[in-house]
């Protein structure tokens, strides 16, 4: 059952795939791409914090589709999927929140904005499934946590909409100093080392996943063992 | 509760999910009326809450009417942690949850009749202290518009909060996890109620609250519903 | 908008530390999980070792227990 010494497996392959696709992305994004008008060198935050974004918003909803499958059917792999999703939507959320600070303070002008929808959904996204991620490590491996955590994480999906367009409507009603990025450039010169930056996070992605359902299938045999040893 | 699942004995066809609703809601009630440990301790919590606010924002002059509606619904929010913990961990404490889910009873009938009892606890709450700051405040609250305005906003804190109450009760550090879960979720519900509530007191026209009303019934419509589905999820044993 | 960011408007550091934290963060969860993958590993091992007899009964719960 430990990890074979590296062959041509598929979670191997994806890893590789994965880690050449981002010094790839990094390449295109840092060496290839020009300085753009506006926001000069910063621009280039964008070919990470995007892709970030992007790749933070499909775990969360894996995490959601997961947890109505894994309601509907009970099967312990969509419930791993879930909880699998879940934590890295969470770093990549972290990430996504970080990096786009990084961006705002030269180019804004500030770390954060409160007028921003995008901002403030992220952050009550990447809340919600905290407190998905805190139900699940305070619930330990009590039987039943799968089902309440899986409705816990349709719950934070659903919301994540909603909370938009109030936040949406806050700023559009009550206006505050907005905030605008101008991105007036040729669209292939972003769109070559933003799809670079896509793919390899996709992957990345791919392989995390892979290898922290394999970890919690580990503990679930462990804590199996560790019930049937004390059963004796 | 005894009293529901005797009234339908093996012999009689089980009540619809109206008739459940019903039955469970005045169980709920009469609970709660019998031993009064959630209503009273809300209140004077709420009462509490408003005195720290003022000290802390000193609430006079112009800063009054921008801080006063969102200190009303922090006020009201943080109340209704207490007797959503309560809604379920009463139920395990007497193990009477298994007693009601062995009837033939609807796990969403269960659901909402739990979730009217906090929405009608909640607006027990406001009863008392929405008069009281406008007393102490000297706030214009008799407004029309504060009607939907305080029973959408109910619906929706008690519709997030009675599932999640549920959720809580089962795992450990039960009175920590329900604020950290339904703060998040309720972040919706609190931006359009601060919003219609200012604009209430403002003494602004119908078109300028109804889009707020508009967010608090969409969410209330969305996550009732959502959450009377998988209630089932949350109970099952 | 003029930024006194004290470095000067155009900054490599801010593109350097977005890229650096994103790297850092995806190795540091990397080396956790294979950490902890090797530590349930070594916990399974060694109580498998502890009850050599009634390994077949351990292996059947591991496939019933995760259904609920």
């Amino acid at each position: 059952m430990r990890s074979a010494p590296s062959t041509l497996t598929p979670a191997n392959v994806i890893g590789v795939a994965a880690f050449a696709a981002m010094l790839i992305a990094l390449y295109l994004a840092i060496v290839e791409s020009p300085d753009e008008r506006v926001q000069g060198i910063h621009h280039r935050i964008y070919y990470i914090h995007v892709p970030t974004a992007l790749v933070a918003y499909l775990s969360i909803a894996i995490t959601a589709v997961a947890s109505g499958v894994y309601l509907r059917t009970r099967r312990p792999r969509w419930d791993r999927l879930a909880y699998a999703s879940a934590e890295i939507g969470v770093i990549l959320t972290t990430l996504v929140l970080v990096t786009g600070s990084i961006w705002g303070r030269p180019v804004w002008g500030a770390w954060w904005s409160w007028s921003d929808a995008r901002l403030v959904t992220t952050l009550v996204m990447w809340l919600s499934y905290i407190a998905y991620l805190m139900l699940r490590s305070l619930s330990g491996r009590a039987p039943g946590t799968a089902r309440t955590a899986a409705v816990i994480g349709i719950l934070g999906f659903v919301n994540v909409p909603v909370t938009y367009f109030s936040v949406y409507l806050w700023t559009y009603l009550h206006p505050l100093p907005t905030l605008q990025s101008a991105t007036d450039r040729p669209e292939s010169a972003i769109l070559v080392p933003f799809l670079a930056g896509m793919l390899a996070f996709i992957l990345l992605y791919v392989y995390l996943i892979r290898m922290r359902m394999r970890v919690e299938e580990a503990q679930q045999n462990l804590d199996a063992l560790r019930a049937a040893a004390e059963g004796q | 509760m005894k009293s529901p699942s005797q009234a339908t004995g093996p012999k009689n066809t089980p009540p619809g999910y109206a008739a459940q609703f019903w039955l469970l809601l005045r169980k709920e009630l009469a609970v709660e009326f019998r031993s009064r440990e959630t209503a009273a301790p809300m209140a004077v919590f709420a009462v509490a809450a408003l005195i720290a606010f003022q000290f802390s924002f000193d609430l006079r002059g112009a800063v009054l009417t921008l801080v006063a509606p969102g200190v009303l619904w922090v006020a009201i929010i943080f109340a209704s942690l207490l007797a959503l913990g309560r809604s379920f961990a009463r139920e395990d404490e007497r193990g009477s949850l298994e007693g009601i889910l062995l009837s033939p009873t609807d796990p969403g009938a269960l659901y909402l009749a739990k979730a009217a009892a906090n929405v009608v606890l909640l607006t027990m709450l406001e009863v008392v202290i929405v008069p009281l700051s406008a007393l102490l405040f000297n706030l214009q609250l008799l407004q029309p518009a504060l009607l939907p305005t305080f029973l959408l906003g109910n619906i929706g804190i008690a519709g997030v909060g009675t599932i999640l109450s549920s959720i809580a009760a089962q795992a450990r550090a039960r009175e920590a996890l329900l604020p950290i879960m339904l703060l998040p979720l309720l972040v919706p519900v609190i931006i359009a109620a601060v919003r219609a509530t200012g604009l209430a007191i403002d003494g602004r026209p119908w078109e300028d609250i109804q889009p707020w009303l508009a967010v608090l019934a969409a969410y209330d419509l969305i996550f009732v519903v959502l959450s009377a589905l998988l209630f089932y999820a949350t109970v099952e044993r | 908008m003029n930024v006194d960011n004290g470095f000067g408007d155009f900054n490599p550091l801010f593109v350097f530390a977005a890229y650096a934290i994103v790297w850092i963060i995806f190795f540091g969860y990397l080396y956790y999980m294979a950490r902890r993958q090797a530590d349930i590993q070594s916990q399974i091992d060694s109580l498998q070792e502890s009850m050599p007899n009634s390994n077949e009964g351990a292996e059947e719960d591991d496939a019933s227990q995760p259904s609920e």
